[in-house]
């Protein structure tokens, strides 16, 4: 008989009683992990690194740069975008462009 | 004042706020042993569970003035070893064992004398490797459940996940042990030593 025909209970206790004898630390562990603890703790901590000029900047100007960069992409083009082909017709404008450029071959006049 | 054993974890936090290090030492004897059982049951490594300790304590000097006094302290413990074994089992999975270490396990003697390779010993050693096979999310919640005897709430509270989550992988967690221990089971017949174990 396996494991898999013990009802939950027996696991239970199989399991306690096995993790609760995990081994203690030792006296001899734990005053040399306290040790190691209060040299670290006396430690001087160092500070965060200073900013770089470039962090700085962007954190200072982020917000006007974002409203520049909206400006330019969207609000500057709107007349050119709303006097341009729809999305569907410029693919095949393209296309047709393309094919007649650089893939049919026509004689040079 | 210097702060003495007999003070409450507040007491000894006010004074860790002003870099009393005697009360981190305080600290350190009255939770180090708790915390390092569980660091060992989750890593399955004594050098890491010390580390870890070490780490935890560390944090708790560095991060005391934000310690809500309010609340029992040993919870935020807990949890600060729980994230900091995870930490360690991502870093570990990361970097390959160095020559030097692995050399060191083989050379050293054996750890277990021939008394304590006694068929119980043996039972929960495979209790205990069988605990160290599951993914790192059930084993927490097994060991925190098992070993320090916390009820779903309480894991739920240190590792920040629903009650029906911990549930789950309590769940899922036994079963995978279940079945892992039982092939075993069934090749020695451990089941039937269970009652000296358990009782």
């Amino acid at each position: 008989m396996g494991l898999q025909g013990l009802p939950d209970s027996d696991i239970d206790a199989l399991l306690s009683a096995s993790l609760r004898k995990t081994e203690d630390m030792t006296p001899k562990q734990q005053r040399e992990v306290r040790e190691r603890l209060l040299a670290a703790a006396h430690m001087p901590r160092p500070h965060g690194a200073r900013p770089s000029i470039v962090r700085w900047m962007r954190a200072a100007f982020w917000l006007p740069l974002a409203r520049w960069w909206y400006a330019l992409l969207f609000e500057e083009t709107r007349y050119d975008r709303a006097r341009r082909l729809p999305e569907r017709a410029l693919a095949n404008r393209w296309r047709a462009r393309f094919m007649e450029g650089y893939l049919v071959i026509r004689p040079a006049y | 004042m210097i702060p003495s054993a007999e003070q409450s974890d507040a007491e000894l936090i006010e004074y860790l706020r002003r870099n009393e290090l005697t009360a981190l030492g305080i600290l350190f004897d009255r939770y180090s042993p708790q915390l390092y059982r569980t660091a060992l049951a989750i890593l399955h490594d004594n050098a890491a569970a010390e580390d870890v300790v070490q780490d935890c304590f560390l944090r708790l000097h560095q991060y005391a003035d934000r310690i809500d006094t309010d609340l029992p302290l040993i919870p935020w413990l807990y949890r600060v070893t729980v994230n900091l074994s995870y930490t360690w089992v991502t870093r570990r999975q990361k970097r390959r064992v160095s020559l030097e270490a692995l050399v060191d396990q083989l050379m050293s003697p054996p750890s277990q004398s021939p008394d304590q390779m006694a068929e119980h010993i043996d039972i929960q050693q495979r209790v205990r490797e069988a605990v160290a096979t599951l993914p790192m999310n059930q084993r927490v919640v097994i060991v925190l459940h098992y070993m320090n005897g916390m009820n779903v709430e309480e894991i739920a509270d240190i590792t920040h996940c629903p009650v029906g989550t911990i549930k789950s992988r309590l769940y899922y967690g036994r079963e995978a042990l279940r079945h892992r221990l039982g092939d075993y089971a069934e090749t020695t017949g451990m089941a039937h030593g269970f009652a000296g174990l358990t009782g």
